[in-house]
């Protein structure tokens, strides 16, 4: 603390903050300029508070108050306008919004995975497919484990499926639950989503249990016309938060669908499920007999 | 009447005139009066009946469209008065502080004040006569914090130099 400092705003020594007190303590100057301050403030509010109230002047205003109704107050009827108004309110908001929102995500992954089914695949989408998962080791895929041994992959592609974000979109059929989306996008292409939670949240549109979560940088979404516990059940998870780990067996080549040379092939060696998958720069030639 | 005294002399420096602070006076409290309901209980009551005089008169300023203009007074340093007493320490005394309020009647110091433009002398005379924390004088001027602390050191500097005028010119 230097005197500069303390003399940068008079109130500083008006009013002084102990580490001011302690500069003044050993600063004649300053102490010199507080004195003054002091002195000229308790100046000027001699020189104010001279004035005191004209005479008369406490009756006329008591007499002015006397004419006036009494004042409002919080009474019973304002209240009931009050609660009557604000369930008005409450009513349009109801009405307006009372349908659970949508996360426009959710619709947007519903909307792809509706469509996307009655799509081919191409060649280019399956070397897309590749080049992203050469791009991505598997291992930063955390991928639910559990899966519905009556569910078998049907393709997987590299899909555009929300805004500005386009990842693998793994595609499953079973007898009882129909054709099943699962989704991975990464996170900083989605910068205008909130944060999600790492525990998966089920969602309903159109008819649909849609289940989102985040981990490590990758936003998941899990689509099928299935009720949400089932859903749920699919995925697997290890303790509170965490979504197993890669279930490699989730990334087996389709047989008879495009492999990552562009050749349709048939497939005869079975991967263990959890044992064997996709490496990265190479995706399995040689998938499963499903 | 709970504040009065400190309310008219509020008013007073506000209108700078006697009759216009009795009715300002009278016409803040009458307000007061009528929507005492919205006072919050533990709320700060001296700083709210000032709030209400304050705004009715800024509304009064609006309608009439005359606000004062003050003598434009260039600004200084908050210790300006202190620093050129300081200096003539040699030719005054050993002790030009107890000259200078030794010469300075209050209506000096009133007249110093009234010139200062409205926004700097509410503020001052806020923080130094009345006591009211920076925050409180935001609420009742109803201007952010920083402007509060601008407009008093503002004031300060300019009194100071009004009043050093007014030294220099006191036959001694």
């Amino acid at each position: 603390m230097t005197s500069s400092d303390c003399q940068k705003l008079a109130s500083r020594l008006l009013d002084p903050d102990p580490e001011v007190a302690e500069h003044l303590l050993g600063c004649v100057d300053c102490r010199r300029r507080a004195a003054f301050a002091r002195s000229l403030a308790e100046k000027v509010r001699q020189a104010e508070s001279e004035p005191s109230l004209p005479e008369g002047l406490t009756s006329r205003l008591v007499a002015r108050l006397d004419r006036l109704p009494s004042p409002r107050r919080k009474s019973h009827s304002a209240s009931l306008v009050g609660i009557l108004a604000l369930a008005a309110a409450l009513a349009i908001a109801f009405f307006l919004w009372g349908r659970p929102q949508v996360d426009p995500l959710v619709a947007d992954m519903v909307r792809h995975h509706e469509g996307c089914f009655h799509i081919q695949n191409t060649r280019a989408k399956a070397e897309q497919f590749r080049r992203w998962m050469v791009a991505h080791s598997d291992r930063e895929l955390p991928i639910p484990a559990r899966w519905p041994a009556t569910l078998t992959p049907v393709d997987r592609r590299d899909c555009p499926v929300a805004e500005g974000a386009r990842g693998p979109h793994l595609m499953y059929a079973g007898s009882s639950q129909g054709q099943v989306s699962l989704y991975v996008l990464p996170r900083a292409d989605l910068q205008g989503i909130a944060s999600l939670s790492q525990k998966p949240t089920a969602h309903r549109y159109n008819g649909y249990s849609v289940l989102v979560w985040e981990r490590e940088g990758w936003l998941y979404g899990l689509v099928a016309r299935v009720n949400e516990a089932e859903l749920r059940g699919w995925v697997a998870l290890r303790g509170e938060l965490q979504v197993e780990l890669a279930a490699r067996a989730l990334f087996r080549p389709i047989p008879g669908r495009f492999t990552v040379d562009g050749q349709v092939r048939n497939h005869t060696r079975a991967l263990r499920p959890g044992s064997v998958g996709p490496r990265r720069g190479a995706l399995p030639l040689r998938p499963a007999a499903l | 009447m709970v504040h009065a005294e400190a309310l008219y002399r509020f008013a007073r420096r506000l209108c700078r005139d006697d009759s216009q602070a009795e009715d300002l006076f009278q016409e803040a409290y009458e307000r007061a009066y009528r929507f005492f309901y919205q006072f919050r209980e533990g709320s700060n009551c001296k700083s709210w009946l000032f709030t209400i005089l304050h705004t009715l008169h800024r509304q009064r300023l609006r309608s009439r469209s005359t606000r004062q203009e003050s003598i434009s007074i260039d600004e200084a340093s908050e210790f300006f008065l202190h620093d050129r007493l300081l200096e003539q320490e040699k030719i005054l005394a050993d002790n030009p502080e107890k000259i200078f309020f030794d010469q300075c009647p209050s209506g000096e110091i009133r007249a110093a004040l009234s010139e200062l433009s409205e926004d700097l002398r509410s503020a001052v005379l806020l923080y130094d006569v009345e006591g009211f924390s920076y925050q409180e004088i935001a609420t009742i001027l109803g201007v952010p914090l920083g402007t509060v602390r601008s407009r008093i050191s503002r004031g300060r500097s300019a009194l100071h130099k009004r009043l050093w005028q007014a030294f220099q010119q006191t036959p001694r």
